[in-house]
C-alpha cells in the first residue's frame, strides 16, 4: 500500500479511529491492532512476503530471551551470529544472489575460465532492507546489554513491522521504539495536529516535487545522447530533488503518520542540501540509515581512531557498504565510494565537525562563504547522485562525459518552467523552516488560522493537482 | 483524552469542509466559464488520431481545422462532434479519419486500461457526462471522476474544451521502418486480434450526426507502409472493406489512400507520415476534393 494512494486515504483514518475509540482501553489490544494493521498493510503487496517478517521477528525474539538467559559470552555471541547470519542471509539471497553470481562469472570470465552465471527470478520483498535491520539492531543492542530484551511477543512483533515505517524506514532503533510499545499512549490533540501536517508536507514533496522531477529525469537520463549538455545537467539537478522530495517525502509521512498513533520516529532527514560540506550532508541525509552504520559498522571498526590507513579503510568501508545496502548494482558502489573520497579530506584535516550548527541560525540570509559552500556541497553530491541513478557504470560515465562537452552552457532543450518554479518555491519553503524538525512545522505558527488553513488549502490543490496515477517511492527498490 | 480527541475530528472535519466549499466555488465557477466556445468557424473540420493529426496539414487548404487527438477513438469523437455541433461549429465537410486500426477492437480497452484511460480522460473529460452513457464499454469510472474533479474542482481555468481540440502536429525525421510488429501489435492486439463492431457502429453515428446537421462526411485513409499493411489481421482488412463498400454504396465519400506509394523518405515510422509526406498527403486531398 502506497502512501499516496486512495487505498491508504482510507485505510489510515479506519486504523486511527479503531486505535483511539475501540482499542484504547488496553494497551495489549492497541499493539496487537497496529499489529494486524501493519501486517495487513504489508500483505496489500504481497502476502506470501509477510512470512519473511514473521519468521525473521520470532528468530530475533527468540535470541532476545536466550541472550538474557545466558552470560557465557561465547553462547552469547553464538546466538548474536545466529541472527545476524539468518537476517543478512535472508537480504543477501533476496538483493544479491544474481549480482554476486554475475559478479563472479564476470571475475571468472575475465581471468579466462568462461563460466555461466546461473540467474534466479527472485523478487525482491519491500522494505527488506529496512526491517532487517532495525530487528538487527534489538538482537545487537540486547547482545551489548544496551537494552533488556523483550518477553512483549506482541510489542516486539509490533516493532518490527510498524506499518508507517515498516517498508522504507526510517530505520528505527529498538531502544528508541520499543518502549514506546510498553508505554500507555494518550490521545495528544497537538501531537496529532503536527502529524497530519507533516504528512501534508511529506505528500507535497512527493507528488508536488519528486513526481514532476521524476518525468523529466526518466526522459534525459534514458535518451542522454540526443540531448545537450546543459540538459544532462538539469537532469542531474533534478535528479536530486527527485530523490530528496521522493525518500524524504516518505519520511514525513511515516514520521507524521506515527505521530497520529501517539508515537516517535527519529527524524531521518534534516535538510540536508543546505549542508556546508560533505560531512554535515551525511549527518542530514538518511540520518537512520547513516547512524545504524556509524553505531553497528564504524564505531565498532575503529571509527576515527587509530592510524590514517584504519580511519581510510574504515571510511570506505561504510561508504562502501552504505552505497551496496542501497542495491547490487556496481553504480551503488561507485556512488559510496564517491561520498567517501569526498568525505576523507574532510576527516583527515579534522574539519569534519565544523557545521554542526544549523545555517545562518536566526539569520534570513547565509553569508556569501556559505552560500559558496551550500552550492559546492550541492553541485557535489549531484555529480554522485548521476551514478545513482544511472543504469549501470557506463550509462554513468556516458552521461557525466556527455556533461563535460562544449554545449554545458547553452541552453537546455528541456526547460520546465513551472516545474522550476514550484522547485524554487520548495526550497524557499524548506529554507524558511529549516530551524524547525521538517519544512512546514514552524511555518505560519505565528499566523492566524485563517491565514494557516489557506496555505494548507494550497499545499492541498498542488497535491491534488499533480497527482496523476499513484507513483512508486524510489526507495522502496532498495 | 476523548475532549481532545474530540477537538481534533472537529478541527479535522472544519478543514475538510473549508477544502470542500473551495473545491465546491471552483467547481461553480468553472462550470459556468467553460459553456462558452469560440472555435473559428471554418469550411473544412479535421478529424480523427494521430495518423490525421500528422498527415492533414489545415494551413495548406484554404479553410480548415484540424482538430485530431492523437489515439482518439470513433466514441469520443462522436462525443466531440456533437459537442462542437451543439456549441455551433458549422463547417460545409467533416473529413474523419478511416484507417483499418480505427475499427480495431483495442479502441474499446482505451477507456479501462491504465495507460491508455488517464491519456483519454485528460483531454476529455469535459465530455465525463456523455462518456459515461457509452454502454457496451468498460470505462475506469473512478480514474475519470478523479480527472475531472481534478480539473474542475482545483483551480479556475477557462477554455478547457480546448484540451479535446487538437490540432495538426507533423513529425520530424524518417526513422527507420524497422517496428511493424511492435506498431500492429500495439494497434490491433489487445487481448485479441478483432473487429469492434462498437468504433463501426460509433463511425456510423458520426456520419449520421453530420449528416443530420447538413455536413458532408468524408472518410480518408492515410498512406502505411507497405510490411506493415502486410500484417494487418486478414479479419480487420476484410471488416474494412466490407463497411468501405457500404459507405460507397450509401454515397459517402471514402478516399482511401493505405495502399499509396509512398517512398520510405514520407514516413515518420511505419504507419505515420512525416512533415514531407504531410505536404505530399495534403496536396492530394486537397486535389481529390477539388475533384468531388
Amino acid at each position: 500500500m502506497l502512501f499516496n494512494s486512495i487505498d491508504f486515504a482510507i485505510f489510515l483514518p479506519i486504523v486511527f479511529v479503531l486505535y483511539w475509540l475501540v482499542a484504547n482501553k488496553n494497551l495489549k489490544f492497541q499493539n496487537l491492532l497496529l499489529l494486524l494493521s501493519s501486517y495487513f498493510f504489508y500483505t496489500w503487496w504481497d502476502w506470501r512476503f509477510l512470512s519473511l517478517i514473521v519468521f525473521s521477528s520470532t528468530i530475533d525474539y527468540i535470541v532476545g530471551l536466550k541472550l538474557s538467559n545466558t552470560t557465557i559470552e561465547s553462547k552469547r555471541k553464538i546466538l548474536l551470529l545466529t541472527s545476524i547470519f539468518i537476517n543478512i542471509g535472508f537480504l543477501g539471497f533476496f538483493k544479491y544472489f544474481n549480482f554476486f553470481s554475475e559478479s563472479f562469472a564476470q571475475a571468472f570470465t575475465l581471468l579466462g575460465q568462461p563460466f555461466e552465471a546461473s540467474r534466479l527470478d527472485i523478487i525482491l520483498p519491500v522494505g527488506i532492507s529496512f526491517y532487517t535491520f532495525q530487528t538487527l539492531s534489538y538482537s545487537i543492542d540486547v547482545y551489548k546489554r544496551k537494552m533488556a530484551p523483550t518477553k512483549d511477543i506482541i510489542a516486539f512483533f509490533s516493532f518490527v513491522s510498524f506499518f508507517p515505517q515498516l517498508v522504507a524506514g526510517p530505520i528505527e532503533r529498538a531502544t528508541n521504539l520499543l518502549p514506546q510499545f510498553y508505554k500507555k499512549r494518550n490521545f495528544d490533540y497537538l501531537k496529532s495536529v503536527d502529524g497530519l501536517k507533516q504528512i501534508l508536507w511529506g505528500l507535497f514533496k512527493k507528488v508536488v516535487i519528486a513526481d514532476n522531477c521524476a518525468i523529466i529525469v526518466n526522459d534525459i537520463f534514458a535518451n542522454y545522447a540526443s540531448y545537450s549538455s546543459s540538459t544532462l545537467m538539469l537532469g542531474a539537478i533534478f535528479f536530486a530533488f527527485q530523490i530528496y522530495g521522493d525518500f524524504s517525502g516518505y519520511s514525513d509521512i511515516a514520521i507524521g503518520t506515527a505521530r497520529l498513533f501517539g508515537f516517535n520516529l527519529m527524524q531521518n532527514f534534516a535538510f540536508p542540501y543546505f549542508s556546508r560540506d560533505i560531512a554535515e550532508f551525511w549527518r542530514r541525509w538518511h540520518i537512520s540509515l547513516s547512524t545504524w552504520f556509524r553505531d553497528y559498522l564504524y564505531i565498532p571498526l575503529g571509527g576515527s581512531r587509530g592510524s590514517t590507513n584504519k580511519k581510510i579503510r574504515n571510511i570506505f568501508i561504510i561508504f562502501i557498504v552504505s552505497g551496496f545496502w542501497h542495491g547490487a548494482n556496481w553504480t551503488f558502489i561507485i556512488w559510496g565510494a564517491l561520498n567517501a573520497f569526498y568525505f576523507l579530506p574532510l576527516l583527515l584535516l579534522k574539519t569534519n565537525r565544523t557545521n554542526l550548527s544549523i545555517v545562518a541560525q536566526g539569520k534570513n540570509f547565509p553569508t556569501i562563504r556559505e552560500v559558496v559552500n551550500i552550492l559546492m556541497t550541492f553541485f557535489l553530491t549531484v555529480f554522485a547522485w548521476i551514478f545513482f541513478r544511472a543504469e549501470s557504470v557506463s550509462h554513468a560515465i556516458n552521461y557525466i562525459s556527455k556533461i563535460f562537452s562544449n554545449s554545458l552552457f547553452s541552453i537546455p532543450e528541456i526547460f520546465p518552467k513551472t516545474i522550476i518554479l514550484l522547485i524554487i518555491m520548495f526550497v524557499f519553503l524548506e529554507w524558511v523552516g529549516r530551524e524547525g524538525e521538517y519544512g512546514l512545522k514552524k511555518l505560519f505558527l505565528s499566523y492566524k488560522r485563517r491565514t494557516r488553513w489557506i496555505s494548507y488549502l494550497i499545499l492541498c490543490v498542488l497535491i491534488l493537482y499533480y497527482s496523476g496515477r499513484e507513483q512508486p517511492f524510489l526507495y522502496f527498490q532498495f | 483524552m476523548l475532549k481532545s480527541l474530540k477537538k481534533f475530528i472537529l478541527t479535522l472535519s472544519s478543514f475538510f469542509i473549508f477544502l470542500f466549499f473551495y473545491f465546491a466555488v471552483i467547481f461553480i465557477i468553472n462550470y459556468n466559464i467553460n459553456g462558452n466556445v469560440s472555435i473559428a468557424q471554418k469550411g473544412i473540420v479535421i478529424v480523427g488520431d494521430s495518423h490525421l493529426r500528422a498527415s492533414l496539414n489545415p494551413r495548406q487548404m484554404r479553410s480548415a481545422l484540424n482538430i485530431c487527438q492523437s489515439a482518439e477513438p470513433y466514441y469520443l469523437t462522436y462525443l466531440k462532434l456533437k459537442f462542437l455541433f451543439e456549441k455551433n461549429l458549422k463547417p460545409d465537410t467533416v473529413i474523419i479519419g478511416f484507417g483499418h486500426h480505427n475499427i480495431s477492437n483495442f479502441n474499446e480497452y482505451k477507456l479501462k486500461d491504465e495507460f491508455w484511460s488517464d491519456r483519454m480522460f485528460n483531454t476529455t473529460y469535459l465530455l465525463a457526462k456523455d462518456i459515461i452513457n457509452i454502454h457496451k464499454l468498460e470505462i475506469d469510472y473512478f480514474q475519470l471522476f478523479l480527472i475531472y474533479t481534478r480539473n474542475m474542482c482545483l483551480i479556475p481555468k477557462s477554455g478547457q474544451y480546448r484540451s479535446f481540440i487538437g490540432k495538426f502536429e507533423g513529425r520530424e525525421g524518417s526513422n527507420a521502418i524497422n517496428n511493424h510488429q511492435k506498431r500492429i501489435d500495439k494497434l490491433f492486439y489487445y487481448k485479441d486480434y478483432d473487429v469492434s463492431e462498437l468504433c463501426i457502429s460509433y463511425l456510423d453515428s458520426i456520419i449520421y450526426i453530420s449528416a443530420i446537421n447538413q455536413i458532408t462526411p468524408i472518410l480518408v485513409a492515410t498512406p502505411v507502409s507497405n510490411p506493415y499493411y502486410e500484417l494487418i489481421p486478414a479479419i480487420i482488412i476484410e471488416k474494412y472493406d466490407l463497411i468501405k463498400a457500404k459507405y460507397l454504396e450509401e454515397g459517402v465519400q471514402v478516399i482511401d489512400l493505405t495502399r499509396s506509394k509512398y517512398s520510405i523518405d514520407y514516413f515518420n515510422d511505419s504507419d505515420h507520415l512525416n512533415m514531407s509526406g504531410a505536404r505530399k498527403f495534403t496536396k492530394e486531398i486537397k486535389k481529390i476534393l477539388s475533384d468531388i
